[in-house]
């Protein structure tokens, strides 16, 4: 199996991301109750968008967030 | 046909580099100095104590570690000799010559000395010419020992040579040549071979011993800065007023990890007046720093005039061989008094630029600040204090000035710097300011140059005094991702973690460049180096592991020290190479498969200029004609039927800029060609030429 963002080989048969794009995912999860603690009410599309345009955000992990509002929309 | 005309019995010298024979012939010669040519190859003759000496260089290493069957599709290769470098190296024809001419000159010779520098590069070209050439005289040959090429040091060496000096370094030297050979051509020869099975043509995909660490160093901070996510938080800064002067207070705790917390605190404090409530003073000294070893010079040297690791080796190396500078391979941070402080400096009293500090040194006590680190075979780095014999280019004036003013700064006194923290209450939060004077210069005069020194006055402010609050001031602020290393910044790693020798690691950092695993003065790491390094974390995991490489640093210094055989050594590398190249020759296909794609990315992203303004779904690539071999202009999806196309200068280089121009959307990109940099769109019916056209008629 490919990493649906990069092409690489996953990190397992059935997993959908590579090794890095997987462990940045998991940051990116992460990261969302550090912003909770932050801000204090902050819902997952709004801290995603504002964590995409961050200029520190990492390239890959930008991907990641794309990927993740992409999924709540097909969720909802 | 004899070399010389001379047939009675001589003392051959060896030496390393051309510059240094001439210099050392220079020195020795008592009378006058015959020079003989042959081609662009020196030989020197003179007389010194009725004594007829000979001194002949090499140009670096001429024997080289290889396979005797040297197919380079060919691995495992285990069974390793040494061959004069022509023999493998077609590029190096020109040593063959040089070879045969020490050959000749060794027939007549009946006491040989080895004046290569002293160090474990320099003791293995000696140990290998007197073994190989010489016929067998490593062992009975003398050792000429120098760490720089002046005259009173050179006849010191002279007087002072020791038969079997150096047989350590030599022993390790060697080995790690095996060493790195085995690992390095086994490695980078199934890589390469994988690649080239799987996909069109050769490209060279290397990994070694100290290659492998330090790649991974790279990748693993490229990852790092890719994956960051960044957390919020926030900084409060309270604006006083003193006597009409604002003055900025800082928060105490330097993040605020919530909003609500920073909102609360800056409701708390303001309409508050703040109250000085502790007032510190506090002397501290600054130490001069230690003597250049090469690590520190190359750092410095980056810091400072933004040359890279291996462009200061170099012009250390040109510095050393005018007889300038001390032998620059050194890891020593210490200047013994042997050197002879008052010469030196007397001598640098003779250069304008130098002249008064000089003196103030000369006047002083004299003791210099060593560092931690030793060398057992060269002192730090320190100028000689001869005057430059030739003109210097301004690369090497600058070089020269750093060390020369570092030479002092270390005889320097103490800096003598003053703290004063004030601590201001408002509302129950405290603030701190913070002010820095230096009161005694102390070494700082002579580096001050080379020296950032943060100097903040603050008013004078006593305890209990009250400050009206103008203003408290919050900012939202991010956590940064770590910095990418530079070539100077991954040289210091490499130090810290002890891989590699001073004299390898730049051409190490360099090696990464060439091979395209990195790119750019911050240093990203490209496709290419992922896939070497998932490939070697996968097949080969001890190639990239620190431990591994640490090891056998240890080893050579126990060889160095004679505590350890360097047999065990080899056939530890050995054993270690035969089961990584077990599980690499299975997976053969898998490789080439994994890194041939990066390559293909890697290319890809390198040529990518924008994506395309015609069909908008492709890419705008360099793209070079096989048919005429002319670069140009076009479009990713050509099969589908784009045409979108542009020419390009056929000469100078063509990169990106990632800019695109405002007025016809295609790419701008960076076209240098004689140190002229200009920057053009690359449509030629974009609508801003004709305007420039229609502004010139």
């Amino acid at each position: 199996m490919k990493c649906s963002l990069c092409n690489r080989e996953t990190i397992e048969k059935n997993s959908e991301f590579c090794r890095y794009h997987d462990e940045c995912l998991k940051k990116v999860e992460a990261g969302f109750e550090k912003w909770r603690n932050a801000y204090g009410e902050l819902d997952w599309q709004t801290y995603l968008q504002r964590l995409d345009k961050r200029p520190e955000t990492g390239v890959w992990a930008k991907e990641c967030c794309n990927i993740l509002k992409k999924k709540r929309y097909i969720n909802s | 046909m004899p070399l010389l005309q001379n047939s009675s019995p001589y003392t051959l010298v060896i030496c390393e580099k051309p510059d240094a024979a001439e210099r050392i012939a220079e020195a020795l010669s008592e009378k006058e100095l015959n020079i003989k040519k042959y081609g662009n190859i020196k030989i020197f003759t003179l007389n010194r104590s009725d004594r007829t000496y000979v001194v002949c260089s090499a140009v670096g290493h001429l024997y080289t570690v290889s396979d005797p069957l040297q197919k380079r599709y060919v691995y495992p290769v285990f069974d390793v000799e040494w061959f004069p470098i022509h023999t493998v190296d077609r590029k190096r024809k020109y040593i063959s010559q040089r070879v045969a001419i020490i050959k000749k000159l060794s027939e007549n010779a009946n006491v040989f000395i080895n004046a290569c520098d002293y160090d474990q590069e320099g003791e293995t070209i000696g140990f290998n010419i007197l073994k190989y050439a010489c016929g067998e005289k490593q062992t009975t040959a003398f050792r000429a020992k120098f760490s720089t090429l002046t005259k009173t040091d050179i006849q010191e060496a002279f007087r002072t040579t020791v038969q079997g000096l150096g047989t350590g370094l030599a022993k390790a030297g060697r080995t790690r040549h095996i060493v790195d050979f085995i690992f390095g051509v086994n490695l980078s020869r199934a890589l390469s071979e994988s690649y080239h099975e799987f996909n069109q043509g050769y490209r060279m995909i290397t990994i070694g011993r100290v290659q492998g660490p330090s790649l991974s160093y790279v990748v693993n901070r490229e990852v790092e800065i890719r994956t960051f996510v960044p957390t919020p938080f926030w900084i409060l800064k309270a604006e006083l007023n003193k006597n009409g002067v604002t003055i900025i207070a800082d928060y105490e705790k330097k993040r605020v990890l919530q909003i609500s917390e920073t909102q609360k605190i800056k409701k708390r404090c303001e309409g508050k007046k703040g109250v000085v409530t502790r007032v510190t003073k506090s002397m501290y000294h600054q130490f001069p720093p230690f003597p250049f070893n090469i690590g520190d010079l190359q750092k410095d040297a980056y810091q400072t005039f933004g040359f890279v690791p291996n462009q200061t080796l170099r012009i250390a190396e040109r510095l050393y061989l005018s007889a300038l500078i001390s032998y620059p391979r050194t890891s020593s941070q210490k200047l013994p008094p042997s050197i002879d402080y008052p010469r030196i400096l007397k001598g640098l009293q003779r250069s304008k630029a130098f002249n008064k500090d000089a003196t103030e040194v000369l006047n002083g006590k004299m003791i210099p600040n060593q560092g931690p680190k030793n060398d057992l075979a060269h002192p730090a780095i320190y100028p000689t204090g001869d005057v430059p014999k030739r003109v210097l280019s301004s690369t090497e004036i600058r070089l020269y000035d750093l060390i020369v003013r570092r030479f002092f700064a270390v005889f320097g006194e103490v800096t003598k710097r003053e703290q004063i923290s004030v601590t201001v209450d408002i509302g129950g939060y405290l603030f701190k300011m913070q002010g820095k004077q230096t009161l005694n210069e102390g070494w700082l005069k002579f580096y001050r140059k080379y020296t950032r020194v943060d100097d903040k006055v603050i008013p004078y402010l006593v305890e209990d005094e009250e400050l009206p609050l103008q203003t408290i001031v919050t900012e939202e602020r991010f956590t940064q991702p770590s910095r990418r290393y530079n070539q100077s910044s991954l040289l210091e790693k490499m130090e810290q973690e002890n891989i590699g020798t001073k004299a390898t690691r730049a051409d190490i950092i360099k090696t990464l460049y060439d091979r395209g695993y990195c790119s750019g003065s911050s240093i990203f790491a490209t496709d290419i180096a992922f896939a070497v390094l998932d490939v070697m974390r996968q097949y080969s995991p001890e190639i990239i592991s620190i431990e591994m490489t640490r090891k056998i640093e240890e080893n050579l210094e126990k060889i160095e020290c004679s505590q350890m055989d360097e047999e065990i050594v080899i056939h530890q590398a050995v054993d270690q190479m035969m089961d990584s190249l077990t599980v690499i020759k299975k997976a053969e296909q898998e490789i080439g498969g994994k890194i041939g794609q990066a390559v293909i990315r890697t290319i890809h992203k390198q040529h990518r200029l924008s994506s395309c303004p015609i069909c908008k779904k492709g890419s705008l690539i360099i793209i070079r004609s096989k048919k005429t071999h002319k670069r140009f202009i076009g479009c990713s999806r050509y099969n589908e039927g784009c045409r979108a196309s542009a020419p390009l200068p056929q000469r100078g280089t063509v990169t990106s800029t990632g800019k695109t121009c405002s007025s016809c959307g295609w790419p701008i990109v960076n076209a240098r060609f004689n140190r002229k940099l200009w920057r053009p769109c690359v449509n030629i019916t974009c609508i801003s030429k004709r305007k420039v056209e229609k502004d010139e008629m």
